[in-house]
């Protein structure tokens, strides 16, 4: 298919180009032929760093490249995401905050920040973040099951109504906190942050986006089944029971490992979906490579951004994600014929 | 059991919410027969189709498909089988018609050319003027291309079974004769849900009637159209004219 063809190398030309930016951009501007020359010197063969080009090196390959990365995984995967929940619930304006992924890591890294907990080390709060990101979707998960069938609208709700209560829960934990010192932190965990991304981190989701990318990809065409009605979609053979059941947890789990390391980014999931379906159509088998490479540019630009605007201070990028997404959704559904 | 039949219904009974909607309901389809299910609103035409698809499952009672129990299949072995179309055209969201056609390959991945079945594809799209139509959007298409559409799909998924729920609703009385007789071309076993009488009496082999789930019944056009069980499953009078063992035409008073 010559449109799935233009889409990966277009597709792939724009993410290298958000790539090189997201690189460059910062409190220390990058240029071009700096990084060139940084790359070659770490290739091996490059002319011997001036002082001022050995800072740049360590904030390049230990700060930025990680940051970057991360950025490009936690949109791609919010994307994929996005798309897998609106395809389950057959409502373009769900995303992974109906999950209640966010909620409950939310509330996971709060109650580390604010009591201090230091039960894993220095990975206690990625991990209670991914505790109360599971924790959180595996209720929402058991409310919208009922006689073994596992219903939609009963996900639209039990999604809602346990994120507000474990929103409601986190800002209990936030004013009854007695360390009153990390609020700062915890204000700027909930809305989303990769200012703390190391090497380090980067391992688990990107297995956790590899996973989560093969799993969608090898379902595209039954993604398009279940867009259809129930009835329909049993004709042409899908099992959508099993079949929601395996989006569903697929899609907890990948949001549960992003969320727990950069905090709760949103807007992306529900957004870069949207705004490829106005250009793409809603196949998803254009959707799905599309928001893996839309998703991920359109973080490392929100991030590029978040560093650049008031720098050398950093805003979260949550908000940026809204600011800069929520033009471009307006605009596009303006001007689209549907 | 029957290897002999295409469909065989025993004693069945479907109830939704304690509600009975099909009660006691026996009969069977021959390899290759038209049956026509008719009845007034609510009578459970649409149920009995849901439930010989296997998406409503049965309280009592059996149904076998070609001698195997429809409950011991599983959802792709069905749709091997049994292609469906309901009655109210399906969400079909932001689909172009070739995206849309493809996803009739679904059940036969792995067990069927695709290379072979896209040259089928094009053949069917030409044969119900579709192939100026394949990538325009579904939300473009009239009424009655939309209709053509889910007949090709259906048709794409390469059954032995079609099950139609009221399919030429949309269609004006050229492309209703057309597709009638497309579908009285087509070798299948054909169940189709009807509400226009005079194409039941024309096309169908058989006859099922329903009234408040139940078989008020079972046999050829002649034989269940009659001035007595019309009136008794409408409660308006007609007149039957027949032609030797078939009907020819049904006239409302």
């Amino acid at each position: 298919m010559r449109t799935v063809s233009f889409l990966w190398g277009g597709g792939t030309l724009l993410l290298f180009a958000m790539f090189i930016l997201g690189l460059a951009s910062g409190s220390s501007d990058l240029r071009f032929t700096e990084l060139i020359d940084l790359l070659r010197h770490r290739l091996g063969y490059g002319p011997p760093l001036s002082e001022e080009l050995l800072n740049k090196d360590l904030i390049l390959w230990s700060i930025r490249l990680p940051r970057v990365l991360m950025a490009a995984l936690s949109g791609a995967g919010l994307s994929l995401v996005g798309a897998a929940i609106q395809a389950l619930v057959r409502n373009p304006m769900a995303d992974p905050w109906l999950l209640g992924v966010s909620s409950g890591a939310s509330l996971g890294a709060v109650l580390v920040l604010v009591s201090g907990l230091s039960l894993f080390g220095g990975l206690s709060l990625q991990i209670f973040a991914f505790f109360g990101a599971s924790l959180a979707s595996g209720l929402i998960y058991f409310f919208s099951r009922r006689s073994q069938i596992f219903s939609s609208t009963r996900l639209i709700f039990s999604g809602l109504a346990i994120s507000f209560c474990l929103e409601a829960l986190t800002q209990v934990v936030i004013f009854t906190a007695a360390r009153k010192g990390e609020v700062q932190n915890v204000m700027f965990w909930t809305m989303g942050s990769l200012g703390s991304v190391e090497s380090s981190d980067l391992l688990v989701p990107s297995l956790a986006l590899l996973a989560g990318f093969s799993f969608l990809f090898r379902s595209r065409t039954k993604l398009n089944i279940a867009c259809l009605s129930e009835l329909k979609a049993f004709s042409l053979g899908l099992d959508l029971q099993r079949f929601r059941r395996n989006v569903f947890l697929v899609s907890a789990a990948l949001t549960a490992v992003l969320v727990s390391v950069t905090g709760s980014i949103g807007f992306v999931g529900l957004m870069v979906p949207h705004v490829l379906r106005l250009l793409l159509g809603n196949d998803y088998r254009l959707l799905i490579p599309g928001c893996l490479l839309g998703g991920a540019s359109f973080m490392i630009a929100a991030d590029a951004l978040a560093r650049s605007f008031f720098s050398p201070q950093e805003i979260p990028i949550g908000i940026i994600t809204a600011l800069l997404g929520s033009p471009i959704f307006l605009w596009l559904m303006r001007s689209s014929n549907e | 059991m029957n290897d002999d039949f295409a469909l065989q219904v025993e004693d069945l009974g479907v109830s939704l919410r304690g509600k009975a909607l099909l009660a006691d309901l026996s009969f069977d389809v021959r390899p290759g027969e038209w049956l026509g299910i008719v009845g007034p609103n609510g009578s459970g035409k649409s149920t009995l189709l849901q439930a010989l698809v296997g998406f409503l499952k049965p309280k009592q009672g059996s149904i076998r498909i070609e001698g195997q129990r429809l409950d011991q299949l599983s959802a792709l072995q069905r749709a091997r089988i049994m292609a469906y179309i309901q009655q109210e055209a399906s969400p079909m969201p932001g689909f172009r018609v070739s995206s849309f056609l493809e996803l009739a390959f679904h059940p036969l991945e792995g067990v069927y050319d695709q290379g072979v079945w896209q040259e089928e594809c094009a053949a069917l799209c030409k044969e119900f003027q579709l192939e100026n139509r394949q990538s325009s959007p579904l939300a473009e298409l009239s009424g009655g291309e939309r209709q053509r559409v889910l007949l090709v799909q259906s048709l794409l998924q390469k059954p032995k079974i079609l099950l139609l729920d009221e399919l030429t609703n949309h269609l004006d009385i050229y492309f209703q004769l057309e597709i009638m007789k497309k579908l009285q071309a087509l070798p299948l076993t054909k169940v189709t849900v009807l509400h226009d009488l005079n194409l039941a009496a024309r096309y169908c082999d058989r006859i099922l009637s329903l009234q408040v789930g139940r078989n008020s019944g079972w046999g050829k056009p002649s034989e269940v159209l009659t001035e007595e069980n019309l009136y008794r499953l409408y409660g308006v009078h007609c007149e039957v004219t027949r032609v030797g063992d078939s009907v020819s035409q049904i006239r409302w008073a």
